[in-house]
């Protein structure tokens, strides 16, 4: 009887020990979250193209990837944290382009240009 | 008495006849006129060439515009501006500079102009009673929309730079690109200056597009961190 219980509880003893081993010696594999890149992106919400201002100025709005460079006609426009960026452009009489640049130092770029009327 | 009848007859006759001439070929301006008010005499117009009639050469044509409002016979003349974004010289032009422009084949007319588009701030905006065409207008200022963006951006790693002259890059297919600098030229972030910008500074610079405009830096940009393509 008690030569029974000395072996069980030697049994539980090595598999104990086994179990341990296996823990230390083989190392979880952490594997990360998959991080997606958001893709690059453009969207221009203000003015609209091919559209009729009556006033001698136009407030550019849009939204692209944060973090990147944006100018509008040339001028560097200022991106918040989420990507969201605010100019305002003068306008001629007449037919005005709009152009919106976009990009990152990957080397992703995006363009949109908008040809709006000035009609005083 | 006769006489004063017949006098009244003949004043509400010719009081027709004036009265209805003129909208014998034209039902006047569009009750929703697009763009400018409906008291504005000046109107905005997008639209597609479809054709081009000389009238006089090098003096008067009339473009026919597909637009949203239906077809617009347009008459281009001497008192309308004309611009051409990416070609020489800057700013509006007249007359002859456009047909320059756009008579690529010398032949005196414009049917080059044909599936170009149009953005048009025009005067004269008359609903036609028998189309076509569905109105008539006359160009005061006329834009060629452009088919490729004006302006760029060049990112690379500063190869060489000297303030106020010139700045070159390399981007990251191993190409070199210089620009003109200039003490117009913008820097950013807010508190950088030429001094900032020194070999090997990762950058972006906002450029005019097209070389026949100059390879002008309009703005640099400099970057905290290297891009990925450029690091060691």
């Amino acid at each position: 009887m008690r030569r029974a219980v000395r072996d069980v509880v030697a049994l539980v003893t090595v598999i104990l020990l086994v179990l341990t081993v296996a823990c230390v010696s083989t190392p979880k594999e952490v594997t990360p979250p998959p991080t997606l890149k958001p893709e690059f992106s453009l969207t221009v919400t203000e003015p609209t193209d091919e559209g009729i201002i009556t006033t001698d100025k136009v407030e550019v709005i849009g939204i692209t990837t944060p973090g990147a460079v944006v100018s509008v006609n040339g001028e560097l426009a200022e991106v918040d944290g989420e990507g969201n960026f605010t100019m305002m452009a003068v306008l001629e009489e007449g037919p005005n382009i709009i152009e919106v640049i976009a990009s990152d130092l990957e080397g992703n770029q995006e363009s949109r240009t908008l040809v709006i009327v000035y009609v005083p | 008495m006769k006489i004063l009848r017949t006098m009244g007859i003949l004043a509400l006759v010719a009081g027709l006849v004036l009265g209805g001439a003129g909208s014998v070929f034209a039902k006047g301006p569009p009750d929703d006129p697009p763009g400018g008010g409906p008291h504005s005499p000046k109107h905005g117009l997008f639209g597609t060439v479809t054709s081009v009639e000389t009238i006089t050469e090098d003096e008067e044509y009339v473009i026919d515009l597909d637009t949203k409002l239906g077809d617009v016979k347009l008459t281009i003349n001497g008192d309308a501006n004309y611009m051409v974004p990416k070609e020489e010289p800057h700013g509006p032009k007249d007359l002859a500079n456009f047909v320059d422009i756009v008579d690529e084949d010398e032949d005196g007319d414009l049917e080059e102009l044909e599936g170009r588009r149009l953005a048009v701030l025009a005067s004269d905006l008359v609903e036609q009673v028998t189309p076509p065409p569905d109105f008539t207008a006359t160009a005061i200022r006329l834009m060629l929309i452009p088919s490729v963006p004006l302006h760029a951006h060049r990112v690379g790693v500063v190869e060489a730079f000297t303030a106020d002259t010139s700045i070159t890059i390399i981007d990251r297919h191993g190409v070199s690109h210089s620009f003109d600098v200039n003490g117009d030229t913008d820097y950013r972030p807010e508190g950088t200056t030429a001094v900032d910008i020194v070999v090997g500074s990762p950058v972006t610079v906002v450029t005019k597009g097209d070389p026949k405009l100059g390879p002008e830096a309009k703005a640099i940009v400099l970057h905290e961190e290297l891009p990925d393509w450029a690091q060691p």
